[in-house]
């Protein structure tokens, strides 16, 4: 084979161009075998939306990893890239830290569904003839004695779940003779809530939207003063001049999705996927029924919903990231 | 000042005291410093370790809170817990940092020196008991109040330190001299009394009593022991030393009364012992001489030194017999003898010199009469020979005077013969009188008489010449028993010996042209004599010839003018009558004649010695 300088300048520049896709190929590739941790918390709606983002994201090719996380303590993993992905995001319990760690620059913001969320004190629809005047928070003030529990006398009992609110703090600042019973979990809450509808009995208790319960159960937020942030952070703002949180969860807030921030460059088709995902409040609360009252589990609702909802979430898998 | 004054002057009236109060005291205060030094160190620790704990109190009570804000990045929530940390005492700076140091928060100025830093690791620990580890917490708290206690203590501590050490000093000072040194003391000045009259009473303590024998009462018995002993001892040397003095006056009685000189000297040549006669030969007393080399004591001295140091440094015994030693105007004889001494372990030699000149004299006095005897005999035998042929000469140059004129020449040689004849006669008549032993005729007579009639033949003579005479006699001087016409001739060849020597000295009349003539009594000894001394300052006799002054023959005189004789004989007289004749005579400047002829005892009883400086007395005198 003959050799002179203009052929050996010709393979050089060939294999130049071969070299930097081949990198970026074999980057691709690596980061494909890291596993994306998406956080699991304790309610239905958040696990079964992390597994269809998580089903969405293996039909890409990579690998997915469930990290069952504690909500308040999920932002720190998150941030420091622990965890990567959280798909449900409510304003009324995490819009502070939310916003924090974006502003931080760990955490980036993924998109918002069009679900909007309230958190708030909830009561079954025939409490109104019990107590009259609700839902206005002042009516259920006046009728705490109809919530009385052996354990809570002489206040009236508001059972809330593991998260972290501020209900303590609300019933101080509006003077309310409430006590408030933290249950496990969800499914613990949902249990009292079906001892005290099957025999019409006075209940007041932590509930959520999107949730199954307002599809299945007829019901009401209590409506307390009108949420401002001003009522977290100055006690001057509200009804007691004194203390803070006198006042009441957001009414209509976001439901977003997070994700680390260095997830768009590592995994960026399970990125731009997570940013494209998005429930509406029925679309949430249809998956949220199957589980929890339907008895479905979590995959089978998962499996469901990507059946018969294909040619959606084909449409938030960016062409050429699907799983060759 | 007047501190610094009575401080000196208790130091200089309590040494002991005072020592013992600079070592109390300098002790005292090395244990103060050190005891202030390890409280101080103490109290540091101790405060150290307190500000440890509340900083480790810190981080167990805020870990978990600063974790969890910097877990949310609550800065806020961190910066309220920091301000609560700081408001804590002695908190300086507050700091969170990541795990990639960089700081989160902080609260505070970060001091490097005097302050107390500690780092705690902060992790999260989440609900499912997984530790997430997010940086660290660092406390910095200030020494500053650890050194302000121990600036505000240091000198509470040392100022209570240095009373309780003061106190304890003097407490120490006090029981020391009530217990010690006072009688310490007492003691000193017990022992210290000039003279011995102390040892009469024993030493008491002005002390209590105590049922044991301490270590004071053991000194002063020891003390009053010792005193007895020393009472002893000095009454044995007393005596002991009395014995010696008296045997050494003795011996050195025995030495000094010895007419010998005796020299000790050491092996190097010291002088060890000096006894009077030493004194007198070499003019240096004793206590020069003791311990100085025996040369320079003899250098003046024309001994044989050389040879007497030689025998002295090898020990060996030396004799050397009749040594002259020129002393002034007079040789004296030594017979030197010098023995190797070896007594108690030290070495040196005795020195002996024995003054034998009057055994000298003697045996030149019996060479002399010897030779005297031989002369005589020879003159004797000559002048009888002579004579007759003289006598016929003499006549016949009478008889030829006899027939011619007078102014003949035959006359003329006639006459020089005779007189030459009757000069060789008077030659030949000295002669007979030197060799004969003529009895003596002796008379007692005045010395006045004697030399009246000396002058009468010699002082027509004398006067035509300028010779003056000077007479100094006491008129009521003693009478001699002598030979009138014996001492008249020694008189008389005394003033013609004195009129040569003035007139070859003096060629004209002369102030100092003159013969003395004294005489006086004297007492030597046992005896009286009448000295009698011829005076002139004429040409004297030269001192390698004064002691042949008096040989036969032996004349200075120009040959013809003098016999040798004249001396000769005259010594030979003055012998004769039991006196003595001696010389001094300095060339060119005098002669003094001495003439002492013995007294009886009768003609000097009544007879008093004139008093000193007036008369012609002028003490001993040495005859030859």
């Amino acid at each position: 084979m003959k050799f002179n300088i203009a052929t050996w300048i010709i393979h050089c520049i060939l294999l130049g161009f071969l070299y930097l896709p081949c990198g970026d190929i074999a980057s691709a590739q690596s980061n494909k075998n890291n596993p994306i941790k998406i956080v699991l918390n304790n309610w239905t709606s958040q696990i079964i939306l992390s597994n269809i983002a998580g089903s969405l994201f293996e039909k890409q090719g990579y690998k997915v990893e469930y990290v069952l996380q504690d909500p308040y303590e999920q932002w720190g993993a998150l941030y420091r890239g622990e965890v990567h992905v959280q798909v449900e995001v409510w304003e009324g319990t995490s819009a502070k830290l939310f916003s924090r760690m974006v502003r931080a620059g760990g955490i980036v913001d993924a998109g918002i569904h069009d679900a909007k969320t309230r958190e708030e004190w909830w009561y079954p629809l025939y409490v109104e003839q019990l107590c009259p005047g609700l839902p206005d928070w002042q009516a259920l003030k006046r009728c705490y004695a109809l919530f009385v529990t052996k354990e809570t006398y002489p206040l009236g009992q508001y059972l809330s779940g593991p998260w972290e609110k501020p209900d303590r703090a609300r019933i101080r600042a509006l003077e309310m003779n409430f006590k408030v019973v933290e249950m496990e979990d969800g499914e613990a809450l949902n249990k009292k809530l079906f001892e005290a509808m099957k025999n019409q009995l006075p209940i007041v208790l932590f509930n959520w939207s999107p949730n199954w319960v307002e599809a299945k159960f007829d019901g009401k937020f209590v409506e307390f003063p009108a949420y401002e942030p001003d009522c977290e952070s100055d006690p001057n703002w509200g009804q007691n001049p004194g203390l803070l949180y006198d006042c009441g969860n957001p009414k209509t807030g976001w439901l977003k999705k997070a994700a680390w921030s260095g997830m768009p460059d590592k995994w960026p088709c399970a990125f731009t996927t997570l940013k494209k995902i998005n429930f509406s409040n029925k679309g949430i609360s249809e998956l949220v029924f199957m589980v929890d009252v339907e008895k479905k589990t979590v995959e089978q609702a998962a499996t469901s919903w990507l059946k018969k909802n294909e040619k959606r979430w084909q449409s938030w898998i960016t062409q050429g990231c699907t799983k060759p | 000042m007047t501190i610094k004054l009575e401080i000196l002057k208790y130091r200089k009236e309590n040494p002991l005291a005072y020592r013992v109060l600079f070592y109390v005291i300098f002790f005292s205060s090395c244990v103060t410093l050190a005891a202030t030094a390890w409280q101080l160190y103490v109290n540091f620790k101790k405060d150290l370790k307190y500000i440890e704990r509340r900083v480790s109190q810190i981080d167990e009570g805020y870990g978990r809170s600063l974790s969890l804000g910097v877990w949310h990045l609550d800065i806020k929530q961190i910066h309220t817990l920091l301000g609560g940390i700081k408001e804590l005492p002695d908190i300086q700076y507050l700091e969170i940092s990541d795990n990639k140091d960089t700081i989160v928060a902080f609260l505070g100025k970060a001091k490097n020196q005097g302050v107390l830093t500690r780092e705690y690791p902060l992790a999260f620990l989440d609900s499912q008991g997984k530790s997430h580890v997010l940086g660290k917490f660092t406390i910095i708290a200030s020494l500053s109040s650890i050194y302000k206690r121990l600036n505000e203590s240091v000198f509470q501590i040392l100022i209570s330190q240095t009373i309780k050490t003061f106190l304890v000093s003097g407490f120490i000072l006090l029981v020391i001299r009530h217990f010690i040194t006072r009688h310490l003391s007492a003691i000193a000045q017990y022992m210290s009394l000039e003279k011995l009259g102390y040892l009469e009473k024993p030493i008491q303590l002005q002390r209590s009593t105590f049922s044991e024998k301490d270590e004071l009462e053991r000194v002063i018995c020891a003390i009053n022991r010792m005193r007895q002993d020393l009472i002893q001892y000095i009454s044995e040397r007393d005596q002991t030393e009395e014995k010696l003095n008296n045997a050494k006056q003795y011996i050195d009685a025995i030495i000094n009364s010895m007419p010998s000189v005796l020299v000790g000297v050491c092996p190097k040549g010291r002088v060890t012992q000096w006894n009077h006669g030493a004194e007198t030969l070499t003019g240096f007393p004793r206590t020069k001489a003791l311990a100085h080399p025996i040369n320079r004591m003899f250098d003046t001295l024309d001994l044989p030194l050389t040879e007497m140091f030689s025998a002295i440094k090898e020990k060996t015994f030396l004799k050397k017999s009749y040594v002259p030693v020129h002393r002034e105007k007079t040789i004296i004889f030594y017979d030197i003898n010098i023995y190797p001494l070896s007594f108690s372990g030290q070495e040196g030699a005795v020195i002996r010199m024995d003054d034998v000149t009057e055994q000298v004299k003697l045996e030149e006095m019996m060479i002399q009469n010897e030779k005297m005897h031989s002369v005589g005999v020879l003159a004797a035998g000559v002048a009888h020979e002579i004579n007759n042929p003289t006598t016929g000469i003499i006549n016949l140059s009478q008889i030829i005077m006899n027939d011619n004129s007078i102014e003949s020449g035959e006359y003329d040689i006639a006459q020089r013969i005779e007189h030459e004849g009757e000069r060789i006669a008077r030659i030949v008549s000295s002669l007979l009188s030197f060799s004969r032993n003529v009895p003596q005729k002796k008379i007692s007579v005045s010395i006045h008489e004697i030399l009246e009639e000396t002058l009468a033949l010699t002082g027509t003579q004398l006067r035509k010449e300028g010779i003056k005479l000077s007479i100094e006699m006491a008129e009521d001087l003693p009478l001699v028993r002598v030979d009138l016409q014996q001492i008249q001739q020694v008189f008389l060849n005394i003033i013609n010996n004195s009129q040569f020597a003035l007139n070859m000295k003096f060629n004209t009349r002369d102030e100092k042209k003159m013969i003395q003539i004294q005489s006086s009594v004297i007492k030597p000894g046992g005896g009286s004599y009448l000295r009698t001394i011829f005076t002139d300052h004429g040409t004297g006799i030269p001192n390698d010839f004064l002691h042949k002054a008096t040989d036969p023959f032996f004349t200075t005189k120009p040959p013809g003018v003098g016999t040798g004789l004249g001396l000769s004989i005259s010594s030979n007289i003055i012998k004769n009558h039991q006196g003595f004749l001696e010389i001094e005579s300095r060339e060119n400047k005098y002669t003094k004649v001495i003439i002492d002829l013995p007294l009886r005892r009768k003609d000097i009883d009544g007879w008093a010695l004139p008093e000193k400086g007036h008369g012609l007395y002028h003490g001993e005198s040495h005859g030859i």
